[in-house]
């Protein structure tokens, strides 16, 4: 049976992705309402508002990334 | 290649009187983008704009209203022709027909109406005189009754009864006890069943009419339609002439235009409208600091990537059109995030299928791009060795440059990403230097350089402590030119930044390093796509299930086929959308921060050929 050790490192794990992807949804829903918003009011504002909706997905990759290597090593 | 295409600014300057013949020649001659004017007094539009403008204001309306959805081009005809056209359709009928529709619409709703109030006496063949002795009423009644002071005509649960006035007291509070609830009596006519059956027939008549015109209506639309939305898009272009000379300056006896042509079309410009107005016509280049339209200059391999730039900013006339590096790095990183042969072959595959159907450029561009990126796809797919998500093809297995699946592949795909990502970024400080030193901003070059020099010495500098292959060739080279040089690189990077940005350019020196991590997002979703396709893997249809014959069996297989391939689809479609969206924004935030400025005004000239 594994240790308490493997238990808290796979909490952190999760941590590292679950906290980065709600933080990435609160984000991105403020940005996606805003962006709609945008949209309506003027044409041709869709590549600015792609480019900010692709923004704060750093945190749930980073997220990734730092749970891979916590598992890993 | 690296730059737009030279422009010239024109001006031309002819009698007022001749503005429609002039309009003629600038749309003849079409690779013109007319600016407008700032000499001379307001302009004004074509004598004929206010037909043309009335034409089309219907036109709109009818095909809104109706909802026609006929894709038909215009064409450049005379607007005496086309009002004819428009005579001749007889669009007045649509108008008659809407206002009849509704009213018919209403006639029968009120005969409805009037049939419901009518139905519960629809039987009864005789009317109720009015009088001012007498009195009626109709109630439902739930056991039988006698009235000594009334009549009494009983039908089915209900009951109508006439009593003198003076009596009413006596009458209902005999009905105590019987009357249930009492009934609105309809006003009538004649009486009670042939009131009934006029309505129904008046009903019955105007919902044949109705009919009979929708569908009159429809043939008329089936007929039509393509002729009005034909009408509709040759007016456009009427209208669009007609409107051109809003854009001109004038006075009383003369009117100007100026505008951008592209250099090389300058010359041809100049004959043509001369010829035109036997010299009656003044055509003259003009010097203006006015930043030209952008027309792109690419080679054949780069243009679909023109749409991608347009899509995010178009590049300025004075700066470096980076098109051709987006044409390599964006389905490089494409493809380094999607990496896996089958889904290659597909997005090939389709991206020739849009190219070869689309008619509209961005949408053809568009194609254009997915093939690139699908080409890269494959050849990181065979980086990988990855054949929808498994590690052979067809039985044939190679050992893969970078096991993704494997923690120390994992570690070695972020080495690379952010190795691809220190050259994207000093890619972009190279063409920063471009940029400033071509506008003779040596100190803002020199800045840039500093940068270049300081981000290759802190890369130097960290690979000494990082043991991983690709880093091996950077350390290798540290290690040829000596651990100092690294540092006399990274000191004087420095003080060129200090000198150039001040104590400010220090302060992004953490902005470099989150730029140049923020690649690891490509390894990132590398690793998200695999394990997604792994997933998926793990329902693959067993053949030995269809091979047993038994129909339970094959019914699971079919099932997890649909659910496989489902499955593949979604996993797809996301690979598509994150390495596209990614890609890009690597793009437009770390790599155009570097140089790029954009935000120009594309080449629109009047008719492109």
């Amino acid at each position: 049976m594994a240790g308490i050790e493997t238990g808290l490192v796979a909490l952190a794990a999760g941590l590292a992705v679950g906290v980065g992807a709600i933080a990435t949804a609160w984000v991105q829903s403020n940005i996606g309402a805003a962006g709609m918003g945008l949209m309506a009011e003027k044409d041709g504002k869709e590549t600015q508002v792609l480019i900010m909706l692709a923004l704060p997905e750093t945190l749930v990759l980073f997220g990734t990334v730092v749970a891979y290597l916590i598992l890993t090593t | 290649m690296f730059s737009m295409k030279p422009m010239s600014k024109v001006r031309v300057t002819c009698s007022s009187a001749s503005v429609e013949k002039l309009v003629k020649e600038l749309y003849d001659f079409g690779m013109i983008h007319v600016k407008k004017s700032k000499q001379l007094g307001e302009g004004k539009p074509l004598t004929s704009f206010n037909d043309v403008s009335s034409a089309l204001i219907s036109l709109r309306a009818i095909e809104r209203e109706y909802a026609i959805k006929t894709k038909i081009e215009g064409k450049e005809l005379p607007l005496n022709e086309l009002s004819k056209r428009l005579e001749s359709l007889e669009l007045s009928f649509l108008d008659d027909s809407k206002k009849r529709i509704q009213e018919l619409e209403s006639n029968i709703s009120s005969f409805k109406e009037r049939l419901k109030e009518l139905d519960l006496f629809k039987e009864i063949d005789f009317n109720l005189p009015e009088s001012e002795l007498v009195e009626y009423a109709c109630f439902d009644f739930k056991k039988d009754f006698t009235l000594k002071n009334a009549s009494v005509y009983k039908f089915g649960s209900y009951a109508l009864i006439a009593f003198p006035k003076k009596d009413r007291d006596k009458v209902f509070s005999s009905l105590k006890g019987v009357a249930l609830r009492f009934v609105n009596i309809p006003r009538i006519e004649k009486t009670f069943s042939q009131d009934y059956s006029d309505v129904q027939k008046q009903l019955d008549y105007a919902s044949r009419e109705l009919k009979d015109l929708k569908t009159e209506l429809s043939g008329f639309l089936e007929k039509n339609s393509s002729e009005i939305v034909f009408l509709r898009k040759s007016f456009e272009l009427l209208a669009r002439k007609s409107e051109l000379p809003l854009k001109f300056g004038f006075t009383e006896s003369l009117c100007s235009v100026e505008g951008w042509v592209l250099e090389k079309d300058y010359s041809h410009l100049k004959h043509s409208v001369e010829k035109e107005f036997s010299n009656k016509v003044l055509v003259e280049k003009i010097d203006s600091n006015d930043l030209p339209p952008s027309e792109y200059n690419n080679p054949t391999l780069a243009r679909p990537f023109e749409s991608f730039m347009s899509f995010l900013s178009v590049p300025r006339f004075d700066e470096l059109d980076p098109s051709i590096f987006v044409a390599l790095t964006f389905p490089l990183f494409f493809g380094m995030i999607l990496g896996d042969i089958g889904y290659g072959l597909i997005l090939v595959l389709m991206g020739l299928a849009i190219r070869w159907k689309a008619k509209d450029k961005f949408v053809s561009d568009a194609g254009g791009i997915l093939t690139y990126s699908g080409v890269f796809t494959i050849i990181f797919g065979f980086f990988y060795f990855e054949f929808f998500g498994f590690e052979e093809v067809f039985g044939f297995h190679i050992e893969p440059f970078i096991h993704r699946a494997d923690p120390h592949g994992v570690q070695e795909l972020l080495a690379l990403s952010v190795l691809f990502g220190f050259l994207h970024l000093a890619l972009g400080f190279i063409l920063a230097i471009w940029n400033n030193y071509k506008h003779h901003h040596y100190k803002h070059a020199l800045a840039k350089g500093g940068w270049l020099l300081l981000s290759i010495s802190m890369v130097f500098l960290i690979s000494q402590s990082i043991d991983i292959v690709f880093f091996e060739s950077i350390k290798h080279y540290a290690e040829v030119f000596g651990p100092e040089l690294a540092l006399y690189g990274t000191l004087i990077g420095l003080g060129v930044l200090l000198y150039t940005e001040g104590v400010i350019g220090l302060f992004e020196i953490p902005g470099y390093f989150s730029n140049l991590l923020s690649y690891m997002r490509i390894a990132a979703l590398g690793l998200a796509g695999v394990i997604i396709a792994g997933l998926v893997n793990q329902l693959k249809p067993d053949l030995a299930l269809v091979a047993s014959l038994d129909p339970l069996a094959i019914v699971m297989f079919v099932l997890t086929l649909i659910f496989f391939l489902i499955g593949h689809v979604v996993s797809l479609s996301l690979g598509i959308f994150e390495s596209g969206i990614q890609s890009l924004r690597l793009h437009a935030v770390e790599f155009f921060s570097k140089f790029y400025k954009g935000g120009a005004e594309s080449f629109s000239p009047l008719k492109r050929k």
